[in-house]
């Protein structure tokens, strides 16, 4: 096994503005990401040479809407870590030497599909503790190891909340500067904290909300990066952990990390040869969908230890002008969870704060940006981490 | 770009029964299959670096995969490709091996349809989710899968002066031979050998196919361990390498240029292509001494052999007809009964495709085997009428 590191580079992004997008359908958004992906690589469409999509059929929804003449084209899944698989999957045939330039796209159009959120369907076939877990909606899930969280550190209900909610402050606060946010207004800490409850102790500001929206990525060597732009961005280290239902069998199991998490960014780190993640990581963008899941991820990737990152976010240590600024775009929390796009949209912000494109919300000196993106459900999740530098 | 050849290597296959397998459950079918593989490769699970997972009718992710196998925290993905899921599957896990990533990983596909609660894609509701299409592409989006493959036989033989019998007897000496080789695999769905008039007179599903002309949705899936082939032979002297991976994807040409043939698929043909490059391979008739190819529908193998070059336009009937696809003859073509004796599984019918080219080259293939294989070709699509995605992979005895 090696490392990819500095075998992977992008030269073009493109994210949609997310939100409640009636006036579009899913090829439109596939469509507005990539050719932003493709206008920003300065590359001609005629000069990719694969494809890999998320969210839309694979042999239609790429080049049936972007209409690139025959190149293989496929279809990943990864749950909610689809945007980051797509990624990845692009990223490894680059690697393999087998192609030069591909793309990497996905869009969600889930305000047409009749839901508000993502629906459990119950599998008949799921009995006992396991239909506990596989028929609750999402935000139950986040629920238990928000509670178990509590339980372990011994904070009160109130200090819990507290941590959360400054969570979704800071994220509220960062998605005002971001021009592609869907939510764009601060929120006081009392508002989050006094926020109806969706699943306790989950309040309404400690939810993502699922919208519409798409992101797309140009992938090829950094040989080839070069020809193309100066300030391309280079792939340092990528990790994804599966879960197999250890969390749903075993009576071991914590609900206080995501074993996958842990994993992911190990790997990733190694690639990339960082060994103190909270001194060589400078920006991190995390799979927030719940206020928690931001919280036990802190402790997950190593950037706080475990039972501190209550602490730490109160301290302010994951502000835009903190030690390492967390989620600069909004999140998930403002920026939405548009489920097979969201992946690369984390990317999306990666490539830009490592290009010292993020405008009001660059974050200075950005030595390796990391992107972790979480998909699948209590017990067994999928999580993809991605280490970013800019060129050397 | 670059090739693929002399980079990855199968080390190891399983593939279940194909059938209506009520007796078992997705999660069995993935552990017979799985373990079968892991157990022809010599290997244990903890070797297994990754994994990829091909199954249309379940959603979201790889989930069902490390269940049953329970691998540990291994990196999974599932890919998606229409009927061509199995055959990406293998390629993506070929891809990641190349890389330098993985050393060792399984690439698996399965598919359990009977208990979907129906017989056939698209019934009860619209084949590919036909969203929002309406004018000439509703009229593709709206049929049956074997009402479009139609509309490619009759323009077969419109072009190629194939009077309505004509066409008919040809195609019906597909399914014969299809079945013939089925009932010779004991892990086929069909077992029954049919004769010409039985195939000539089976009822029609959409003129001029026959129920013999489609083949049946059924359960079943595949496994294989890819590795590098420096790996590989530390584990066994008769691997098999990958030597070419060609894949093409359609963006609805044919159902938006008027220009459209309708007597071939330009997918297939652009895949070949980048396959016989990746492979080295010229004269792909000389080259190739076993094919396994997309019979879905028996037209299929004749648009396959032309696109792939082991016919000439228009000839693909004839040859046929001499016997040059036989076991016997000089191509043979779907010795394990192809799709129309092992049935339709999405997420595993490139995978079981690629397990006939594993025991022929290795000379495993008990009476079904033939003489001298050395170079393999498998070709599988997916995909709805005038938007396919083709993939040919080509595989070799070791060196």
């Amino acid at each position: 096994m090696e490392s990819i590191r500095d075998k992977v580079a992008i030269i073009g992004m493109g994210a949609t503005k997310v939100g409640e997008l009636w006036d579009k359908g899913s090829e439109d958004l596939v469509i507005d990401a990539a050719f932003e992906a493709i206008q920003d690589a300065g590359i001609d469409s005629k000069e990719v040479q694969a494809g890999w999509v998320g969210g839309v059929s694979a042999t239609q929804g790429l080049n049936g809407a972007l209409k690139l003449s025959y190149v293989p084209v496929s279809g990943v899944e990864n749950a909610c870590a689809t945007g980051g698989e797509v990624f990845r999957s692009a990223a490894l045939a680059v690697a393999s030497g087998v192609y030069d330039i591909v793309i990497a796209a996905a869009a969600a159009k889930q305000k047409d599909a009749g839901t508000t959120g993502i629906t459990m369907q119950g599998d008949p076939s799921t009995l006992g503790m396991e239909a506990m877990i596989h028929n609750g909606a999402v935000p139950l899930h986040f629920a238990l190891y928000a509670t178990r969280y509590m339980h372990h550190y011994g904070l009160t209900f109130e200090q819990l909340k507290r941590a959360l909610g400054r969570i979704a402050v800071k994220n509220h606060h960062n998605g005002t500067l971001n021009p592609k946010a869907y939510f764009r207004k601060e929120i006081t800490l009392e508002e989050a904290v006094n926020a109806p409850l969706i699943a306790w102790p989950l309040g309404l500001y400690d939810c993502c909300a699922n919208i519409d929206g798409g992101a797309a990525a140009v992938i090829t060597t950094p040989e080839i990066a070069r020809k193309f732009r100066d300030d391309y961005v280079v792939l340092k280290g990528l990790g994804l952990a599966s879960g197999w239902r250890e969390g749903r069998i075993s009576p071991r199991y914590q609900f206080l990390e995501f074993p996958e998490n842990v994993l992911a960014a190990q790997i990733a780190y190694q690639q990339a040869g960082i060994v103190d993640p909270m001194q060589e990581l400078s920006h991190v963008q995390l799979h927030d969908a719940f206020t928690v899941n931001e919280l036990v991820d802190y402790e997950d990737v190593g950037i706080a230890p475990r039972g501190k990152g209550g602490d730490y976010v109160l301290e302010g240590r994951y502000d835009l002008e903190g030690t390492i600024p967390v989620n600069t775009d909004g999140g998930l929390k403002c920026t939405g969870h548009p489920v097979p796009a969201t992946g690369l949209k984390m990317i999306y912000e990666c490539y830009k704060q490592c290009q010292g494109k993020a405008e009001g919300r660059q974050v200075k000196n950005i030595r390796y940006s990391l992107a972790h993106n979480q998909g699948g459900l209590t017990g067994s999740f999928s999580t993809i981490c991605t280490v970013f530098s800019p060129r050397d | 770009m670059g090739s693929i050849r002399g980079k990855v290597a199968i080390v190891g296959m399983g593939c279940t029964v194909a059938g209506e397998r009520f007796d078992a459950s997705q999660e069995d079918m993935i552990v017979e299959a799985g373990f079968e593989a892991i157990a022809d490769a010599g290997v244990e699970t903890k070797d297994i670096q990754a994994a990829w997972f091909g199954c249309n009718s379940v959603s979201a992710n790889h989930a069902l995969l490390n269940w049953s196998l329970k691998l540990g925290y291994k990196p999974m993905t599932k890919v998606n490709n229409g009927g061509a899921s199995g055959a990406d599957v293998l390629r993506h896990a070929c891809l990641a091996v190349a890389s330098g990533t993985f050393d060792l990983v399984l690439a698996l596909g399965i598919e359990k349809a009977t208990d979907a609660g129906f017989t056939a894609p698209g019934e009860g509701g619209r084949a590919f989710g036909g969203e929002g299409h309406v004018g000439p592409e509703s009229l593709f989006t709206e049929l049956r899968v074997p009402a479009q493959y139609a509309l490619y036989a009759t323009r077969y033989a419109h072009q190629y002066g194939l009077r309505p019998e004509e066409l008919k007897e040809a195609l019906a000496r597909i399914a014969v031979k299809s079945r013939r080789a089925g009932a010779r695999n004991p892990r086929a769905a069909l077992r029954d050998e049919i004769t010409l008039r039985e195939a000539l007179e089976s009822p029609p599903i959409a003129w001029p196919l026959g129920l013999t002309d489609c083949c049946a949705v059924a359960d079943g899936g595949a496994a294989a361990i890819v590795c590098t082939p420096e790996v590989a032979r530390q584990l066994r002297d008769d691997f098999v390498l990958v030597e070419g991976l060609g894949q093409a994807s359609g963006g609805r040409e044919g159902q938006l240029a008027p220009s459209y043939s309708f007597s071939g698929l330009p997918e297939t043909a652009l895949a070949a292509e980048r396959a016989y490059l990746m492979a080295g391979v010229r004269d792909p008739l000389r080259a190739v001494g076993h094919a396994q190819l997309f019979d879905a529908f028996t037209l299929l193998e004749f648009l396959a052999c032309e696109d792939l070059g082991l016919a000439p336009r228009g000839q693909a009937a004839a040859r046929l007809q001499a016997g040059f696809f036989d076991p016997e003859g000089e191509l043979p073509t779907n010795t394990d009964g192809g799709l129309l004796a092992n049935g339709y599984q999405p997420g595993g019918t490139g995978l079981r495709q690629v397990y006939e080219s594993y025991l022929q080259l290795r000379g495993r293939a008990g009476p079904r085997q033939l003489k001298n294989v050395t170079r393999s070709l498998v070709q599988t699509q997916g995909g709805a009428a005038g938007s396919f995605t083709s993939l040919v992979q080509l595989f070799t005895t070791r060196d």
